[in-house]
């Protein structure tokens, strides 16, 4: 794996890998460095007086955890989540947060010219979300931008 | 450079530790209980914080170290007698020492006028000294060094090193690096290392040889050599031409004796001193360990659960192993606990600094006595003590004690007195400031609190009710805000912090005899005794220690209020209730008998409420973890544990439920009870 402030000035000849996976019919990824593992979906004990798509708290072994719905975070209905979902725990800064998502699709090779950037006539949600664009042979993949999705959670914190 | 970053921070914590160590033995001088071990004792930890500082280079703490040093060797030998003055004198330099090792690990000029007059009072005592025994005793060499340059010379300095040498931080390469600023070393090394067999390897086998050729004055060299007397055998050869050097007849260097026999006595030394060993361990490997052993305890609940069921199921008793490793869990987690926990005399042992830095500023009088330091509290809470004690003290200082006139005039000894005491009650702590001052200013405070609009003018206040105002958050009674107890902040950041850490804050007062404020706190922050609770299908865990009683609903006499708030009647009168579904917000699943019970607790702020509760549990004992570690805070929930199912459960901050509650209704209750307006509800 390479670095990648280089990977942006030597252009097409570096590549990351990225986890994608599905909301929907809609693919997302995220930078493989950026995930921890992934576990399958058990009820989380939910959260006061908090926004629908924080789904509550989990155990990490012996860590709490907060899950977020990502579904329900870009303005979805939130999931009826089953034993067939997953949460894919990512860090953000020096947290640990849970992604709950429908399925864990591949695992992709992207060379950093092939990131598209986002259009910025898309609505104000996806596009502090959203850190790039891929298209793949099965469609596009929108890369997160995990601080931008869940960054109110962390500025806010006391 | 790091290796060297690591060595100082090994210093600065032993510095800590050892000017501690010095105060408790200079306080024991002081209260006349001190024998001629104390004044020694006193001595080494002088003399090794010098030894460190010359290392580094710490150039003012060795320079005002060494003055220390040599009026304590003074006392050591009895050319200065112990009196009380002597004594102040000491404890002040304990001070000045402690600002010169912040000075040092800051990187900052110590520029605080103590240190000057403090050296003055130590010169002073050395000349007084001086009469009786010779002026020419131990000398600052800064002094004594002459400005004519001597020829070269060779000096032979040979080190071998005691049990002590490398884990007190020394390190034969720093001790090289620094010989080398005398004139060019040669250095030999002879020796053997022992067969690993042969037993632990405490002290090393090997023997250093330097050869320097100097020009330095051999006060310097005894100097240098000096700072490694403690940890190694170190002999200094010096053929310097200058006479002898009479000093040296008070301690005579250990000039070539044979390993064995100068190791017998050190030996001895050091094993009287291996008794009070400790080991310094990084706080996050507790802490994994704590983490690890709740785990185990939240997995053997777990697996005792499914046992039972398996029993029940089979009809069939599985020997008693289970309980067996019931007991040995909950041992093996009570002795990590202790792992953390520590006596309070840590943050106990710097108030008497901040009391006599006050006397000074304040031209009062006091005297500190502090009682059981023994009392041991888990580290985090001992760290998040320090501040508001300090606060306490401070505003026990400034507005507690009357200066010595009026006391005398009160008929009261000039001398105010402080009581600072901690000790165990059940699974808390209690902390207990006292003073003999002027106790609360009732009337002051009163027309204070109304000024500032915190009281109404026609509010019949008690006495206590007055007294407790001082916690009112913004209340300074200080017209002028000195820099002694008025930084902008009031006891209201003194009753935060102490809640934020689990415990309560009171005040009791006596005019014209003095204040008590009494702190109670648990022992720790990371385990809990809660009472488990549930509201639909989720379980809820109170703090054990603020629950009162628990009522069925059905029992009680309930009336709702014309806003819809809703009292519960109790003996002595009406408390509010609170529901815990709607303060937190959660949709009614339908539970069968939902709210069926009443848990009354006893809130700091808002007094005793009731909390409506589907089910009442049990007690247990919970792990504490942190929400905000990967999140943030939570309004209502100040924390969270894993229950044995491996579920998280979450810990209610009862006091912020209610404000939350108050919030959702869309008026404060009234809390007297207007009867005509009253409808019956259970």
């Amino acid at each position: 794996m390479k670095d990648h402030s280089s990977a942006a000035a030597e252009g097409e000849a570096m590549t990351s890998q990225y986890i994608s996976f599905l909301v929907g019919d809609r693919f997302y990824g995220v930078d493989i460095m950026r995930v921890r593992e992934i576990k399958q979906w058990t009820p989380t004990t939910g959260l006061p007086n908090q926004p629908p798509y924080t789904r509550g708290v989990l155990n990490l072994r012996g860590t709490i955890v907060p899950v977020h719905d990502l579904r329900a975070r870009f303005g979805g209905p939130v999931t009826e989540a089953t034993d067939t979902h997953v949460i894919v725990i990512v860090r953000i800064g020096e947290q640990i947060v849970g992604v709950l998502v429908d399925a864990v699709s591949d695992i992709l090779t992207v060379a950093s010219g092939d990131i598209l950037p986002v259009p910025s006539s898309m609505s104000d949600v996806d596009s502090k979300s959203l850190s790039g664009l891929v298209n793949t042979e099965t469609g596009m993949v929108a890369l997160l931008d995990l601080e931008g999705l869940f960054r109110t959670d962390i500025s806010t914190a006391a | 450079m790091s290796d060297d970053d690591d060595f100082k921070a090994l210093f600065f914590a032993e510095c800590a530790e050892l000017l501690t160590d010095l105060q408790d033995h200079l306080g024991t001088l002081s209260d006349g209980d001190g024998d001629a071990e104390t004044v020694n004792a006193a001595f080494r930890a002088v003399h090794s914080v010098k030894g460190g500082a010359a290392a580094f280079g710490f150039n003012d703490l060795t320079g005002f170290a060494h003055e220390f040093e040599t009026v304590m060797d003074r006392c050591r030998s009895g050319a200065l007698s112990i009196t009380p003055d002597l004594c102040l004198t000491l404890m002040r330099s304990g001070d000045v020492m402690e600002l010169l090792v912040e000075s040092a690990r800051d990187g900052t000029k110590p520029t605080d006028p103590l240190i000057e007059r403090v050296l003055s009072e130590l010169s002073d005592w050395l000349e007084e000294g001086g009469s009786t025994a010779r002026k020419a005793a131990a000398p600052a060499p800064d002094m004594e060094e002459p400005a004519i340059p001597t020829d070269d010379r060779e000096v032979t300095i040979t080190i071998a090193p005691l049990e002590d040498f490398f884990s007190s931080g020394q390190d034969i390469r720093r001790i090289v690096k620094a010989a080398r600023d005398f004139g060019p070393t040669d250095v030999t090394c002879k020796g053997t290392v022992p067969p690993p067999d042969d037993g632990p390897l405490t002290a090393c086998g090997l023997v250093w040889t330097l050869t320097i050729t100097t020009n330095a004055p051999p006060s310097k060299l005894e100097e240098f050599v000096s700072f490694y007397e403690l940890t190694a055998d170190v002999t200094l050869d010096d053929e310097a031409p200058a006479p002898p050097d009479p000093v040296e007849e008070l301690e005579p260097p250990a000039l070539h004796e044979p390993e064995q026999e100068a190791a017998a006595p050190k030996a001895a030394e050091a094993s009287s001193r291996a008794v009070q060993k400790s080991l310094r361990v990084e706080l996050s490997r507790i802490d994994r360990l704590v983490n690890l052993v709740g785990e185990i305890v939240i997995t053997q609940a777990a697996l005792a659960q499914e046992i039972a069921d398996i029993e029940a199921r089979l009809d069939m008793e599985i020997p008693h192993s289970m309980e067996e490793m019931a007991r040995q869990t909950r041992d093996l987690q009570e002795s990590v606990m202790a792992i953390r926990a520590q006596p309070i005399k840590s943050v106990f042992s710097r108030m008497p600094r901040i009391v006599r830095d006050l006397a000074d500023k304040l031209g009062k009088d006091v005297r500190l006595s502090l009682s059981g330091e023994g009392t041991e509290v888990d580290t985090t809470v001992i760290e998040e003590l320090a501040e508001p004690l300090t606060h306490m003290l401070r505003n026990s200082m400034d507005h507690g004690i009357e200066p010595p006139d009026i006391r005398t005039a009160a008929g009261k000894p000039a001398e105010g007195t402080i009581e600072l005491s901690a000790e165990h009650r059940g699974e808390r702590v209690l902390i207990r400031l006292s003073d003999d001052g002027r106790g609360v200013d009732r009337e002051r405070v009163l027309a204070k609190a109304i000024e500032k609009g915190l009281v109404s003018p026609d509010d019949q206040l008690q006495p206590e009710e007055i007294d407790q105002l001082i916690f009112h958050p913004g209340f300074s009674t200080a017209a002028v805000l000195s820099d002694v107890s008025g930084r902008g902040v009031g006891m209201d950041v003194v009753k935060k912090k102490i809640q934020s850490l689990g415990g309560r804050c009171t005040l009791q007062s006596t005019p014209g005899e003095g204040t008590v404020f009494l702190i109670t706190l648990p022992l720790t922050l990371a385990v809990l005794d809660g009472m488990t609770i549930r509201v639909n299908d989720d379980r809820y865990i109170l703090p054990l220690s603020t629950v009162v009683e628990a009522l069925r609903v059905r029992d009680c006499k309930i009336e709702t209020l014309p806003d819809g708030g809703q009292i519960l009647a109790r003996r002595e009168g009406y408390i509010r209730l609170i529901s815990v579904r709607n303060a937190l917000d959660i949709p009614n699943t339908g539970t069968d008998q939902p709210e069926d019970m009443a848990i009354v607790i006893d809130t700091e702020t808002e007094g005793h409420v009731a909390l409506l509760v589907d089910e009442l549990i049990g007690q247990r004992q919970v792990v504490l973890k942190s929400i905000e570690a990967n999140f943030k805070q939570i309004d209502g929930v100040s924390g969270a544990t894993i229950l044995g199912d491996g579920r998280v459960a979450l810990i209610l901050d009862v006091s912020a439920l209610a404000g939350l509650n108050r919030q959702r209704s869309a008026q404060r209750p009234v809390l007297t009870p207007v009867s005509q307006e009253l409808e019956h509800v259970a």
